[in-house]
């Protein structure tokens, strides 16, 4: 019933141009029209040789002599997402009834009943959130609740999926799963000057609905597309170049143990990041749970051996089809202790002879442009269901898998893996569109519950079978984008270079490096802080420096992750510096007061007291909060800015003389003050139904 | 006790290990599906002291972090036979064995040089002290040296990061990280793990850094100047108004929470901001080094001409006070400036002015500790990221050495007067008994009562332990008592 619903049936021809042409709902958003490059190295692509077309064709399983099932005596082959996904046969017709239709049957085997629909208020703060980041006004939300259109909720989501907010929403959970950072790490931690043009890229990569798989030749090898005037693809390749660089190796002549470092960090994260695999555990030895050798981590890493050692310019790598370095198996993962030599190759269990690749020109081995298109077979069995597992995620706060870098045997198996497997092929067939999946996870009922903890419902707060939604914290940046926002602080810029906020000075003068920088003794190698006026850093979070060894503390506290290793989902914990940098840090108060301005110019100051003091604290419910106050609440805040007026005054007069220069301020502007930072720290503002 | 005894009988048969199978209820919000009541940190209580599986000789930790690689045959490790080749070649015996880690011989000149110090033995031990440790060396009866540490880096950031997270990547979690989320504090009114510097190591948070454990194990600063943590108070106009701010935004909450029963996210967020008002004076109280005698006072030289003396003896006074309190784990960075004991040239003088920054209030810290019976349940650590060459490096300087470095520990659980191991006779490398990192981080598990191998946290499909790999490590013999 929603958009595209052409052809849902079987479909199990993967030519791509068959999409490109005859559904011209995907093409609309697509970019992929205006690069016939890329459009040609796409229907280039069938599913190819390397992969199996089903099930009983994983070579492990077929060919006796395959490695991984000599290595394994053929144990291991039943890893469930070793299997490619298949639409289940018995589906509803309409995209988000299919995952209604599945979600329903767990439920109902267990005797559970799924919870009835969220109000609008709740659906429409929850749609905002997931898909822009930031809360809905109280406008929007007034409006979309007296809409009584039928396809009111559709147009709250198309105008939420072509805001320019979606793209830095979604950017924001990929540059954790790429390990995003602005600066090198290490003792040096210097400035990388130009990799906030990754960032953009991967923003407007969003906003334009590029095709998945399409973002992940861009990213893996982009160089090697031969798209010579695509810039984007050049932009992306600042992909292979995330991981942190210890400039200071080669002083110590730790240059080779470092290369090695960066080479099974790359491995890793692109393992982690495009398939789910744990690549990282087959360094030293073959892997402890999945068929995985240890051959098969330095086969993938070999697939990056020809990139070239990193140099200052950021836009783009440099790769190289002549001399590249061999890749050897390393005993114990130990770079001085090389083994046998290996050629790049896919993972054994599928594909046990090396890769074949086509060097295109001396400057390009053709390598990692295999590996990127082996990810993106739609043969591959994890590329499509890691990534709508993290779409999933996105919506509902946990994955069907709940872990989205681990598909083997020791993440947790999917909850709905028919689902999961409906999604990928859905989302395959759809030509990557990831919108798309936006949009029929959205519309479903599942997505729209209430996540309401019912006491009829007995699995108390266990919500694995999703019966309800799940309450979620807001993340770090997103706490933040929202204060900004409902101040009226948050300016709209269109990327750039990243902003540097104000840090407490003793946090930069707890760092050697830059304190060389702050003496001018660094050799212009950018190792400082270069705080920016307050102004300029009234900008989504995602436009602020990422500095590895300084993490602004206002975010670090509420759970944002280390940026040396792929993130897969934050944490959210509960801590006492939560409350305290929520309450008391200098750019709390000063949004705090910003409401407060705005509160009180928006409130007409010669209505009677009484009146007015009512339609300043509605008001403020409705900027911050979406909604009116109910009497409770009212009579609350009413009865809370009395006393604290009082008790300001009487501050005053105990103090005597003593700094009156603060306390001449009014009393009545402090204690609404402190009602906007009652409010901005409320549980209400800080949760999503 | 029941409970204990079952609790306890629970941790050691888990198999697993309870700090393990605490991870998935920490990771996720309440939503997630938990195996058994046991098997989780309390979201809402995250530094609830946990039991260890054997009794622990050690309970707390100072650890006093001697940033930028201290040359520890210039103060502890006494090596005659370098003083004897003072100024001579470097012998074909140091330069046959490769560079392994490398860097290091390729920037020192091919000459011995021997610091001018002056040797005593002291104590009943009658263990070697240089004359730059005059203070501490009273106490060698408590120490035990480990002579024979050797590093994987010659590099700072990575050999910082491989003491204090056990690798030499950055982004793995840091020692007092691993032991308050193994387990807790024993005062929920204070941070677990708590940091002390004015300039850290290089690498910067990384070094105290929680990484992928849950934020209530990453090091919070404790400032040794104003307020004692950052955003303890508002901003001065909006104090003395505080507790009703607060009560009108529980007031809130608990409307709100009401509407939305059964999640403990909500409550534990209400506890949280009582946790945080009571924190303001349980901190502000132990920043106040004025409750403290005359005497104590100058134990610690907290007002001594010398700036940095006074500046690191207040910090080690306030160490002494978090124990005192119940912190966990408390950690010095000892460096007052960006090169800390990093003498590439003129080593000399940086020794000397790190020692007469660093020796009395450890000394007096140590004293202190003992007086007040606090050192029969704490761990003092002193350790740098590595030692630093006999060779000279240019103008009277001392390149890293990643090869061989002593190390020591005292207090709970240590062998006192006693040394470990030992480097060749000018001090390069460790020859007796080599220990890596791991083995350090294994011995101060093991003295918490930790086993190494059953502190661990599943992460991307890995089992992440401080000492690597299962069974790759060793407790260093003879250490502990």
């Amino acid at each position: 019933m929603h958009l595209r619903a052409k052809f849902l049936t079987i479909i199990v021809l993967f030519s791509f141009s068959i999409y490109a042409t005859e559904d011209s709902t995907l093409a609309e958003d697509s970019t992929l029209a205006e690069d016939s490059t890329l459009a040609e190295d796409r229907a280039s692509r069938t599913s190819s040789e390397s992969l199996p077309e089903s099930t009983c064709e994983i070579d492990a399983v077929t060919n006796p002599e395959n490695p991984i099932r000599r290595l394994f005596g053929g144990e291991r082959l039943d890893l469930w997402s070793l299997k490619r996904p298949a639409r289940p046969m018995k589906v509803a017709s309409g995209d988000s009834q299919v995952i209604d239709q599945l979600i329903r049957e767990r439920l109902q085997s267990v005797g559970l009943e799924p919870s009835p629909e969220a109000d609008r208020r709740t659906l429409i703060r929850r749609l905002s959130f997931d898909l822009t980041g930031l809360p809905p006004t109280f406008e929007e939300t007034e409006a979309f609740v007296a809409d009584q259109s039928s396809d009111a909720y559709s147009k709250v989501v198309e105008r939420f999926l072509s805001s320019p907010h979606y793209g830095e929403r979604q950017a924001r959970w990929w540059l954790d799963v790429v390990r995003y950072a602005d600066t090198h790490g290490y003792e040096r931690d210097e400035f990388r000057p130009l990799i906030w043009k990754y960032r953009d890229y991967v923003v407007r990569a969003f906003n334009e609905n590029k095709p998945y798989d399409q973002f992940v030749l861009e990213q893996i090898a982009g160089d090697e597309l031969g798209a010579v005037n695509n810039t984007d693809a050049r932009i992306a390749t600042g992909y292979l170049r995330l991981g942190q660089w210890d400039s200071t190796a080669e002083i110590f002549d730790e240059k080779d143990r470092h290369r090695a470092e960066q080479l099974a960090d790359l491995t890793n994260t692109t393992a982690s990041a495009f398939l789910g695999l744990t690549m990282s555990c087959c360094q030293c030895h073959d892997h402890k749970y999945d068929p995985l050798s240890q051959e098969d981590h330095y086969r993938f890493r070999a697939f990056f051996a020809s990139l070239q050692p990193i140099d200052e310019d950021f836009m783009g790598v440099t790769d190289s089809s002549t001399e590249i370095p061999a890749v050897h198996i390393l005993a114990q993962g130990d770079f001085q202790s090389p083994l046998e030599e290996v050629a790049p190759g896919f993972v054994s269990v599928l594909s046990p002879t090396p890769a074949d690749i086509e060097s295109k020109s001396d400057a390009s081995s053709g390598r990692r442009l295999a590996l990127a298109r082996w990810i993106v077979d739609p043969a591959n069995p994890w590329t499509s269901r890691v990534f709508v597992n993290r779409l999933w995620q996105l919506h509902f706060g946990v994955g069907i898998v709940a872990t989205p870098n681990d598909f083997g045997y020791s993440g947790s198996p999917p909850t709905h893996p028919e689902l999961l497997d409906w999604l990928a092929v859905e989302f395959v067939e759809s030509g990557w569109d990831i919108r798309h999946l936006h949009r029929i996870i959205v519309h479903s009922d599942t997505y729209r519950q209430s996540s309401q903890r019912s006491s009829l419902q007995s699995p108390g707060s266990e919500n694995t079978l999703l019966w309800r939604q799940n309450s979620r914290r807001l993340d770090a940046e997103t706490l933040r984008d929202s204060l900004l926002s409902v101040s009226g602080l948050l300016k709209p810029v269109d990327g750039g270079k990243p902003r540097w906020p104000a840090v407490p000075d003793e946090l930069t003068h707890a760092q050697p490096a830059i304190l060389e920088a702050i003496k001018e003794d660094d050799g212009g190698r950018m190792q400082g802080w270069y705080t920016d006026p307050v102004d300029d850093t009234d900008v989504r979070s995602i436009y602020l420096v990422r500095k590895r060894c300084l993490p602004i503390p206002f975010l670090q506290v509420f759970d944002l992750p280390d940026s040396t290793t792929s993130c897969a989902r934050r944490d959210t914990t509960i801590v006492a510096p939560q409350a305290l940098a929520l309450l008391n840090s200098p750019e709390s108060v000063r949004v705090a007061e910003s409401l407060s301005v705005l509160i009180r110019q928006e409130v007409d100051q010669n209505l009677p007291d009484d009146q007015r003091v009512a339609a300043l604290i509605t008001r403020c419910f409705e900027q911050v909060l979406s909604r009116q106050p109910d009497g409770v609440e009212l009579a609350a805040v009413r009865e809370f800015l009395g006393q604290q007026r009082q008790q300001y005054i009487s501050n005053q007069t105990a103090e005597g003389g003593e700094n009156t220069e603060n306390l001449n301020g009014d009393p009545d502007g402090r204690a609404f003050i402190d009602f906007c930072r009652a409010i901005l720290n409320s549980n209400e503002f800080c949760y999503m139904d | 006790m029941a409970s204990i005894s079952s609790r306890r009988q629970f941790l050691r048969t888990a198999g697993a290990g309870f700090p393990a199978v605490a991870l998935a209820a920490m990771m996720a919000s309440s939503d997630r599906t938990v195996t058994a009541a046991e098997d989780r940190i309390d979201p809402l209580s995250p530094l609830r002291e946990r039991l260890s599986a054997v009794v622990p000789a050690a309970k707390q930790i100072i650890f006093l972090f001697q940033y930028g690689g201290p040359s520890t045959f210039d103060l502890f490790d006494y090596k005659p036979e370098l003083v004897k080749h003072h100024g001579q070649p470097i012998p074909a015996s140091l330069k046959e064995q490769q560079d392994k880690v490398g860097g290091v011989f390729r920037h020192c000149k091919d000459e011995l040089m021997a610091g001018p110090w002056r040797w005593r033995q002291y104590g009943e031990s009658g263990q070697w002290v240089s004359d730059l440790m005059p203070e501490t060396a009273q106490h060698m009866d408590k120490v035990c040296q480990i002579r024979s540490m050797y590093s994987e880096s010659s590099n700072h950031a990575p050999a910082t990061y491989l003491m204090n997270t056990g690798a030499i990547l950055g982004g793995k979690p840091s020692l007092g990280s691993w032991v308050t989320y193994g387990l807790g504090s024993l005062n929920q009114n204070l941070p677990g793990y708590v940091m002390l510097y004015k300039v850290g190591g290089l690498g910067g948070s990384a070094n105290w850094s929680n990484a992928f454990l849950p934020a209530a194990f990453q090091g919070t600063q404790f400032r040794h100047e104003g307020d004692p943590v950052l955003y303890l108070q508002p901003p001065e106009q909006y104090r003395g108004a505080q507790r009703s701010t607060l009560d009108l935004m529980q007031t809130l909450n608990r409307h709100h929470a009401a509407q939305r029963s059964g999640f403990e996210d909500l409550e534990g967020r209400i506890a949280s901001y009582e946790l945080a008002y009571r924190m303001q004076s349980a901190a502000m109280d132990i920043g106040d080094l004025g409750t403290e005698t005359e005497a104590t006072q100058q134990l610690y030289g907290i007002h001594d001409s010398n700036g940095d003396k006074a500046m690191f003896g207040r910090m080690c006074l306030l160490s002494r006070r978090l124990v005192e309190k119940g912190v966990r784990f408390v950690q010095l960075y000892t460096a007052v400036d960006k090169l800390g004991w990093d003498g590439h040239s003129q080593n000399e003088d940086y020794h000397r002015r790190n020692a007469a920054q660093t020796d009395q209030p450890t000394a007096a810290l140590l004293a202190d500790l003992e007086q007040r019976g606090l050192l029969d349940s704490t761990l003092v650590i002193w350790a740098g990221e590595f030692g630093r060459t006999p060779m000279m490096q240019g103008d009277f300087g001392r390149n890293h050495n990643p090869y061989g470095f002593t190390v020591w520990m005292a207090g709970a659980g240590v062998r006192g007067g006693n040394a470990v191991g030992a480097t060749d006779e000018f001090g390069l490398r460790a020859v007796e008994d080599p220990h890596p990192v791991k083995d350090l981080h294994a011995t101060i598990l093991t003295a918490l009562g930790v086993r190494p191998d059953e502190l661990y946290f599943e992460t991307n499909g890995r089992q992440e332990r401080l000492t690597g790999v299962a069974e790759s490590w060793s407790v260093i013999p003879g250490v502990l008592s």
